[in-house]
């Protein structure tokens, strides 16, 4: 009993002298969405049926003071398609390996959790400045391997990092385009 | 019939000797899984003198939370440090051998509620790894499975083992009790 408390006891003082930061659950904002006024009157467009007649969100990226936290599918897409524009962006896929051979986003590199060998930068990131925006995912839903890969780049000093929380399975879901295979 | 001349056991040197190995091998274990789970190796500075897959409490909590029990967040954040700290004392108690018989309960009670949480992930097929080690693979792959339920009984079984027999030589216990008298 004696040696259970003295454990409790300088557990609890060791978490209160090294807090980690769980600020990654700050959502970044929701894609913004036409005002009124910017969209198209209804009335203007003739010969449409009622579907139709929906105006879609335009997706935005998360707001420049933004730089961690959650991004959605449509947000992830606005990445991937600056990743094949300007190239300034990384697709990060934090699943097992034979989850991501069996099929992954396209142009993601596989860096797991234990891929941050004693705290260093996998080899693969070597050609990525620091200036780059990160995106990481893994199967969507419950899992937390993104959140875990994400925080280890926040620690490597990449100051864009985002969590794409439905992860594979809602990339899918959308059918945007994946790839098979290592990396 | 006097204490010297009471029949010896013959299987005593061998129990003696299987105690002490197992308080070496287990105490080591599970203070290095400690010491691992804790990232002092790389807070200390020694990844230069020795590299090796040090892991952080972060670590740890991620895999707390993965296993998906409903704890809330404080109290995960406190479990990330409080059980590998708890593997680290008892692994050392292990090792020189004091407090243990209390060391080795505790282990064993560790090792026990592990094996529940693995089942429970098993049994909701939950994707987990376990950072059990740092981000070293002792005998058993990343993702929790059968395999950890396996690891985690041999040790459990080694903590009972200690807990039957006692501290057995080179150990602070017998130092200390044999002073006391």
């Amino acid at each position: 009993m004696a040696l259970a408390s003295v454990a409790m006891a300088i557990g609890l003082a060791d978490s209160g002298l090294r807090p980690f930061s769980l600020n990654l659950k700050s959502p970044p904002p929701a894609p913004v969405e036409p005002s009124l006024a910017e969209r198209p009157s209804l009335d203007s467009i003739p010969d449409l049926n009622v579907a139709a007649r929906r105006v879609e969100p335009t997706p935005t990226v998360p707001a420049a003071n933004s730089n961690e936290g959650f991004i959605t599918t449509a947000q992830a897409k606005v990445f991937h398609d600056r990743l094949f524009a300007q190239g300034d962006v990384v697709f990060v896929d934090a699943r097992n390996r034979d989850e991501f051979e069996a099929a992954h986003i396209s142009a993601s590199l596989h860096i797991p959790p234990d891929a941050f060998f004693g705290g260093q930068l996998p080899p693969e990131m070597d050609m990525a400045p620091k200036s780059y925006t990160i995106v990481v995912y893994c199967g969507g839903g419950e899992c937390d391997a993104s959140k875990l890969v994400a925080l280890r780049f926040k620690e490597q000093a990449y100051s864009t990092v985002y969590v794409y929380q439905e992860g594979f399975a809602g990339w899918t879901a959308a059918k945007l385009p994946t790839q098979k295979g290592g990396q | 019939m006097n204490a010297s001349s009471a029949p010896r056991c013959p299987l005593r040197p061998a129990i003696s000797f299987t105690t002490l190995l197992l308080r070496f091998s287990l105490g080591g274990l599970m203070a290095f899984s400690g010491w691992m789970k804790l990232g002092l190796h790389t807070d200390l500075g020694l990844q230069a003198f020795l590299p090796l897959k040090s892991l952080a409490p972060l670590d740890f909590y991620f895999a707390i939370a993965g296993f998906k029990l409903g704890l809330p967040e404080h109290l995960g954040i406190a479990l990330s440090f409080i059980i590998p700290w708890t593997e680290l004392l008892a692994g050392l108690g292990l090792i020189f051998g004091l407090w243990t018989r209390a060391a080795a309960l505790i282990i064993a009670l560790t090792m026990a509620g592990f094996a529940a949480g693995i089942l429970s992930v098993i049994s909701r097929g939950l994707d987990v790894n376990c950072p059990c080690f740092g981000a070293i693979k002792l005998f058993c792959p990343s993702r929790i499975g059968t395999c950890h339920i396996i690891r985690n009984a041999a040790f459990a079984s080694a903590a009972i083992w200690i807990i039957v027999t006692d501290a057995g030589p080179l150990s602070l216990d017998r130092l200390l009790a044999r002073q006391r008298s």
